[in-house]
Formats: structure tokens, sequence, C-alpha cells
């Protein structure tokens, strides 16, 4: 399929502002697909998504939808629609007036627009609700209202800037998978914002992981997670995030700075022999702490340290140890957790997860599948 | 409970009531009466009769006066409504207007009177004396509302335009379907407070509209002064004529009016 979305090379800088709030970001987008923009607070996922919209001016680059270049196209020219974080509801109509006010812009006829109300009402259960005034609304409620105001309008591109960060927890949930199926439904081409990285991992058809206005990198969810292209994605994707340790190249070992060495394979050795340092990475569910599979491990490749902190999730402890100075994540089945914190801990690197990074620029060393 | 509090404070109240109660009702009489029993202070339900209403209802043009009335305040109020919300509008967006703002509260600050020479020689100068622009043009605005509204407009989130846009509509449809509309209940507290006080103008019209055909209600009611005598059952019975359409436009949006005031700048 062709390309639907094309951002070519495109930069923001604000009036105000002497740096470059989003450099040369370069994306395309294919019909249908759901993008999610995912970032700390501050590297520039709403920058880029008002750019698209249209609200925020293009400094340099190229934007284009369907073949059409929308650089210097205004907001209501663009076929869009967007779900604003804070929904954005026209206060003085109902939740009616604000669905199908889009529509009555666009001069439909009446039935038409009688019966987008009813089909956008009965997907997101808003029947009851046609009468009120947002205000009179919960939270999760205005936001699928914001929703059945962009749904009707069926435009080219769908918008969201943190839909769902002014929900509670539980909520957030199920909006994420009521959103989810429509797009299964619609299969609309969707931007989404989030700095929220389960929502990316959940959603998306492809993530673009942006830090100070750099994308750091486009792809699948689990092709991010398993093969992350620097250790700022590695850390940022996954919860409990990513271990990191700054390790030295000893022979055809690692050595830590609490002076564990552990050794490497073949195909890994091949990849960090030239290098005298290595940032090493390991999730914490390829630690091994399980009792019955430490068995099986040599004596040598086992080691002990102390649990500074301890976090009950339920089915599973996130066990935070020190290792010479450096903080490590372990996730552990309760029912299989018998130390408090203090007491020393026993487990193993499953080497064969091991992930190597540049210690200096953070980039991804590329180990070959064995 | 009623505590000593609440008791003075409806004490207070009551004795409010009376204050602007009693010259009210006091009109009402006198243009009920006839002219000698007034002279002597006296009042007699007996001798009440609406003859001084029929009198000035005849008498007098009261009926193109009142037209006239009609539409300087209206359209006076309509366009201070506009006009004052796209200017608080724009002042609020915009924030390179500072220097606008400035220049307003500069312009406040200058007494009305002062600048009523020059307006007259300049409307004078465009042959607009003795007619409705005449009358409507220097009022068309109100800088203290304009301020007033550019507070209203700045508590707005700018997602409401900008959805308004991504919705399909230009700047100016925005405008007017999204901007002014949300304005409301401020906007009807101004649209009483102005349609009162130009309703009930007095020295601008008396100085613009010097033909009768031209008066609007009170400039016309001062008409009644007689060479020797005065009128004042006639002159009463203009007055409650002239009152009356204020109190309905007041009894209709009391509710807007009491909220506006509460809310007007805040949100
Ligand atoms: N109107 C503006 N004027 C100047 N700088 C701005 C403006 N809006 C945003 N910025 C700057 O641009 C950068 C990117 O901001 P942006 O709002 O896109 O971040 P974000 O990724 O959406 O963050 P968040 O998750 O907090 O919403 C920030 O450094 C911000 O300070
Ligand atoms: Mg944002």
């Amino acid at each position: 399929m062709k390309d639907y979305v094309c951002l070519k090379d495109i930069c923001k800088q604000y009036d105000n502002s002497d740096s470059l709030s989003v450099d040369s970001f370069e994306l395309s987008i294919k019909k249908g697909e759901f993008i999610v923009f995912v970032g700390p607070s501050g590297c520039g996922k709403s920058t880029t998504l008002r750019m698209i919209a249209g609200l925020e001016k293009i400094t340099s680059g190229s934007l284009s939808v369907d073949g059409k270049q929308l650089n210097d196209v205004h907001p209501k020219d663009r076929d869009m629609a967007m779900v604003f974080q804070n929904y954005a509801l026209y206060p003085h109509m109902s939740v009616k007036e604000n669905i199908v006010f889009g529509l009555r812009v666009l001069k439909q006829s009446a039935e038409e627009i009688a019966e987008k109300l009813k089909w956008a009402s009965q997907i997101l259960g808003l029947d009851e609700l046609l009468h009120r005034k947002p205000k009179d609304l919960s939270g999760g409620q205005r936001q699928r209202v914001a929703l059945g105001r962009a749904i009707v309008r069926n435009p080219k591109v769908f918008l969201m800037d943190e839909p769902l960060s002014n929900l509670d927890a539980k909520l957030r949930v199920s909006m994420r998978n009521e959103i989810t199926k429509l797009h299964r439904e619609l299969s609309a081409t969707t931007i989404y914002v989030t700095h929220d990285q389960v929502e990316a991992m959940t959603m998306a058809d492809r993530v673009v992981v942006m830090k100070d206005g750099i994308i750091q990198q486009i792809g699948k969810p689990m092709d991010l997670y398993h093969n992350p292209a620097n250790t700022f994605v590695a850390a940022f994707l996954g919860a409990p995030q990513m271990n990191l340790f700054e390790v030295e190249i000893v022979g055809r070992s690692l050595r830590f700075a609490s002076g564990l060495t552990i050794a490497i394979n073949e195909q890994q050795y091949e990849a960090v022999k030239h290098l005298m340092r290595v940032k090493v990475g390991v999730r914490p569910e390829n630690i091994v702490a399980d009792k019955d599979k430490l068995t099986d491990f040599p004596k040598d490749k086992l080691i002990s340290a102390p649990i500074h902190n301890m976090e009950r999730m339920g089915n599973e402890n996130y066990v935070h140890i020190t290792l010479g100075g450096e903080s490590a994540t372990l996730r552990v089945d309760s029912k299989k957790m018998h130390e408090s914190v203090g007491d020393s801990f026993s487990f193993a690197f499953a080497e064969e997860y091991l992930s190597f990074f540049n210690s200096a620029t953070g980039a991804a060393i590329p180990v070959a599948a064995s | 409970m009623l505590s000593l509090k609440k008791i003075s404070f409806h004490l207070f109240a009551l004795g409010m009531l009376v204050i602007t109660v009693i010259p009210f009702a006091l009109t009402i009489i006198i243009s009920l009466s006839p002219l000698d029993l007034i002279a002597h202070g006296e009042v007699d339900i007996s001798k009440f009769s609406l003859d001084s209403y029929v009198y000035i209802l005849t008498k007098f043009p009261f009926d193109s006066w009142m037209i006239n009335s009609v539409i300087v305040a209206f359209f006076v109020t309509v366009l201070n409504l506009v006009i004052n919300s796209m200017l608080g509008y724009s002042m609020a967006r915009h924030k390179g207007m500072g220097w606008l703002l400035f220049v307003i509260i500069a312009c406040m600050m200058i007494p009305s009177q002062v600048l009523m020479a020059p307006t007259y020689m300049l409307l004078a100068e465009m042959g607009l004396i003795n007619s409705y622009l005449g009358l409507i043009l220097p009022f068309i605005f109100n800088l203290f509302f304009a301020f007033l509204m550019k507070q209203y407009y700045e508590s707005m989130p700018f997602e409401l335009e900008e959805s308004a846009y991504m919705d399909g509509l230009s700047e100016m449809k925005t405008f007017w379907l999204i901007i002014f509309p949300i304005a409301k209940i401020p906007l009807i507290s101004q649209a009483i407070l102005l349609f009162t006080a130009n309703w009930n103008a007095y020295l601008w019209p008396s100085i613009i509209g010097s033909s009768s055909d031209m008066y609007t209600l009170p400039v016309g009611l001062n008409s009644f002064h007689g060479q020797h005598e005065q009128f004042w059952n006639q002159i009463m019975a203009g007055v409650v004529l002239l009152t009356i359409p204020t109190i309905i436009i007041f009894l209709i949006f009391q509710k807007y009016f009491t909220k506006g005031i509460a809310t007007s700048g805040l949100k």
C-alpha cells in the first residue's frame, strides 16, 4: 500500500524559543494505520500533532496527506478530526449538538446527520446523554462525546492528544480497549499522542519514540521492545524498565562495577570485542530468580545481592537489588518469594537475552543471531 | 434558626426595599391624581384616573418617541455586544495587542463630558445631527465591557476555537458560532445594563436630537415642562411608561443578570 500521510524533514521552532522543538521529523503513514507518538513530557509530540492538524505553523519541511501538500492549508480544509486532552467540547451546546456540529458545517442532509448521530451514539453508548450539556457529564462520558464528534465526520485522519490522561486508571484501560476496537471497526488512519508507554505498546500498529524533538525509533511495538535502537528506547518501553549496567570487557567476559564477571557467548563477543566498555541491558523478566530454574545454572553464574526495596504487584513482586552501586530490578513470582528487604537474594542473567549499547552514544550494538 | 445576623440582614434589605420603592410608588400615585390635589400634597384614591396617560399618549407624539428610543437603545445594545466581545476576544488571544489595553485604560480615565464637544463637532461635520446615526454611533462600544470580555475570554481554553477549526469553521464563523454564544451569560448582563442606560439616556439625545421628531422618550418627557406650570401628573405618567420596558426586560433576564455579575471575569 502506498503512503497516505507523509511528513518530510519537518522542523518546528517557536517564535519565542531559540532551539528546535521538533527536529527533522520524518515519517510515512499508511492508510488505516494506528500510529502512536510516545515520549517524555516536552519531547515535541503535541507540537508535531498540532502541525499535522494545522494548528501550529510548520517551520520547515513538508506535510502531505493523500498526495496533497498541506503546509499552508487552513485546519478547516484539512479534513482531519482531533480529540483534545481537555476534550474541548462546546459548552453551550448539548451532547447531540456537539456531535453533529461538524456535519452541520459540512451542510449534510438532516437524514444523513440523524443516521450518523444514531450510529455514533450507539457505538459509544451515548444514547442516554444526548440532551445533556458537557458540564453535566463525567470525564469518561466527555471523552466519549469527543470521540463521537470525531468519528461522525469520517475524516481522512484522526488526531488524538493524550485523550485518556484525565481519566482514572480503570477507565483508562477500558477506554483504551474502546479506542482500539473502534479503530479495528473503522480502520481510520489515526495518530495518537501519549506519554504512557503502556498505551503505546497496547494500541499502536507502529510506535514513534521521541526525545527532545528528535525521533529515536519507529517500529512495531514488539520490535521496539526486543530490538531498541538505543538506551533511551530500551529504558522507555517496558515496565519495570530494562536494567542497564556499565561494564568493562575483559577477555570473553563482562566485568561489572561490583567486580562481578559473567561470560558471554561467541556472537556477543564478536559484536563487542573491539570495545573497552559497553552498556549492557537486561529486562527484568530475563533475570532468572526462580529457585527451581536456578538449579540448572552452574555455580559460577549465580549472583547474590542485597534487596533494598520490594514492590508487591499481586501475582509478582518487583525486587530491587543493589549490584555494586548500581540498582537493578527483578520480577519474582510472589508465591515463591520468601526473602524480605535487607536479605541477600540469588539470581542469574539469562545471557542469551543481553542487549549491548555503545557506552558513549547509547546506540545499540547488534549481535548476530546464533 | 434565625440568628441575629440573619434578622439584621433582612431588616437591612427591607429598609433598602422601602427606600427604592417609595419614590416609585409616589410616581405612580402622582401620575394617577389630578393636578390640583398634587399641588396640595393630598392623595384621594376615589379621584384616581388615567387622564394624564390618555392626555400624553394623544397630545404628544409619544409613539414616535417610543420608537426612536427603541431603535437607539436596541442598536446601541446589539452593536455593543458584538463589538465589545470582538475587542475583548482579540485582546485575550493576541498578546501583542497589550499596548491596546494600555490605550483602553488611558481612554477610560477621560471623563465623557470632555469628549462631548469634539464628538458633537465631528458628527456635525459628518452631517449626522438630528439623525439615528448621530444618536447611535458615539456609543457603539464600551471600553469597560470590552475589558470585562477580555477577562472572560482569557479563561476560555483555546482548544475550543481549535476544535471549531478542525470541525471546518473559518475564524469569522468560529467567532459567530462559538466564541460569541459561549459568552451568553456576561453578554446578557451587559445587554441589560446597556439597554437600560441607553433607554434612560438624556444628555446626548437632547444635544443631538434637536427637532421633536428625533426626540427619544426622556427628551420628549422633558418637553412637558410648561411655561408657567409643571404638569407633574403628566410627567410622572410618562416616567411610568418609560420605566415599564426596562422592568419587563429585567424580570425576564433576572436569572442571567445576577449570574453574569457574579461570574464576569472569573469564568
Ligand atoms: N507555544 C509555545 N511556545 C514556545 N515553546 C513551546 C510552545 N509550545 C510548546 N513549546 C515547547 O516545545 C517543546 C515541545 O512541546 P510539546 O508540547 O510538543 O511537548 P509534548 O511532547 O506534547 O509534552 P507533554 O507530554 O508534556 O504534552 C517543549 O520544550 C515546549 O516547551
Ligand atoms: Mg502534549
